[in-house]
């Protein structure tokens, strides 16, 4: 009996620790990920927008092309 | 007259025992629980027919050649069904709140405490005569603390199937019964100005952190505590095929067909162990109230660290998140939510208290696999 409780008592202090350890080293390898993840998203986010901001330009110049256009038939027709 | 007597001995009414009988009774009591009083209403009916059909006389539905014993042989003594739900289970979690707030797995940690107590505690009980649990058996009920049911029945089936049924009836009445368990304790141990703590906004999660972080679970599981990867892994598959996107198919299907199907077959194989010989005895009061123990003092662990944490912490923390750590899933949340909203009517702590619920979940796996590595 005496001896049954000093070994659940081994368990009980090593089990707890073990799972502290343990979601610790996980808590470390989540910062890890999300700093590794958040290296990784940046350029990303930054290329979009830098895509985004072509796309713009595109559609402004074919916007002041078709503006133009519209003005010259309009000149020609009137 | 001959004839008459065979008749007679054909019928149950001649063979029934006073074991039978009550455990028909104890499998009618879980069949009300279910429908009347909704208790885990997905298991306990199973379980309660199942318990019904266990206990016909001359049916021989738990011998070799009846159902129940083939579906017990098949999907609990090998371990299969157990895995099967963890692997819906994981389909169904979204790891996100914890992802925001990765210290709440420190909580989730701190409330499997109930399970080692309750060890020790199963083991101190021996001393009351008429006990006689072995370290297995107690690691097999103190798990009932880690309050998920695939992990109890899994370890259970593992250390000692003899106790099984009870094992899991008790699991899954606690778990119906969060909400009147848990929030005398949180109350107890915190402070109204405590609970109306608002917290922080949690961020938002990318999908390729999502992906990654089942692969690491996965992989620190298997480095360092391998015998816990048949509950992690299955998880993690479950999970993962969640959050990739690409298997939208297969990730409905465990978390739908594939958990529901199981979820029969598991409950009335846990009914086919609820026998007179092996539930009508003192063993299973005591696996009543330690089951109980166990939770109590699993949420109390909880909230003391979650009371800690906010000690130390410069970002708010509302303590009562602490009490998710049990995992029960996602019924603790709700309680913590619940009871938050009773301190403060505008504080909603109901995705704050996911991270440390789910954590709680890998928290009760790990202890589970633990547990089998040192008694198994």
């Amino acid at each position: 009996m005496q001896q049954q409780l000093s070994e659940a008592l081994t368990i009980m202090l090593t089990g707890m620790i073990t799972v502290f350890v343990f979601l610790t080293l996980l808590l470390l390898a989540m910062h890890g990920l999300r700093r590794f993840v958040g290296s990784e998203e940046q350029p990303t986010a930054a290329r979009t927008t830098t895509t985004k901001h072509r796309d713009a330009g595109h559609s402004g110049q074919r916007i002041a092309a078709i503006t133009a256009a519209v003005h010259a038939y309009r000149r020609e027709h009137e | 007259m001959d004839r008459l007597l065979t008749l007679w001995d054909s019928t149950a009414l001649s063979a029934f025992t006073w074991g039978q009988a009550a455990m028909m009774f104890v499998g009618a009591l879980l069949l009300y629980l279910a429908i009347s009083r909704k208790f885990e209403p997905l298991l306990l009916l199973p379980i309660g027919f199942g318990a019904i059909l266990a206990n016909i006389p001359l049916a021989g539905f738990t011998e070799p050649g009846g159902i129940l014993y083939y579906i017990y042989v098949v999907g609990i003594d090998t371990g299969v069904f157990p895995l099967l739900i963890f692997m819906g289970v994981g389909a169904m979690t979204d790891f996100g709140p914890l992802l925001a707030n990765p210290r709440t797995l420190l909580l989730g940690a701190a409330a499997q405490f109930g399970i080692f107590a309750t060890l020790f505690g199963a083991i101190a009980l021996n001393a009351v005569p008429g006990f006689d649990f072995s370290l297995q058996d107690a690691s097999a009920i103190a798990i009932i603390g880690g309050a998920d049911g695939p992990t109890a029945i899994f370890l259970a089936s593992k250390l000692s199937p003899d106790l099984l049924g009870a094992i899991a009836v008790a699991a899954y009445s606690y778990m119906a019964l969060v909400p009147i368990i848990q929030p005398p304790i949180m109350r107890l141990l915190t402070t109204k100005e405590e609970r109306a703590v608002k917290m922080e906004q949690l961020r938002q999660i990318g999908r390729r952190e999502k992906i990654l972080f089942p692969l690491a679970v996965l992989f620190l599981t298997l480095l360092f505590l391998p015998t816990a990867t048949p509950l992690v892994g299955m998880f993690c598959l479950g999970n993962l095929m969640r959050e990739a996107g690409v298997v939208e198919r297969l990730s409905k299907t465990a978390q739908n067909e594939l958990i529901n199907i199981v979820t029969i077959f598991l409950g009335l194989a846990v009914g086919s162990k609820l026998s007179a010989s092996e539930f009508l005895t003192l063993e299973t009061l005591g696996i009543l109230g330690l089951g109980a123990v166990a939770f109590s003092i699993g949420t109390a662990s909880g909230v003391l660290m979650a009371k800690l944490m906010a000690k130390l912490s410069t970002a708010p923390i509302n303590p009562l998140i602490g009490a998710a750590g049990v995992s029960a899933v996602p019924m603790a949340a709700r309680v913590v939510n619940k009871v938050g909203l009773e301190a403060n009517q505008n504080n909603f702590l109901l995705m704050h208290a996911m991270g440390p619920n789910v954590a709680g979940v890998l928290g009760s796996a790990v202890a589970a696999g633990i547990l089998l590595a040192l008694v198994g």
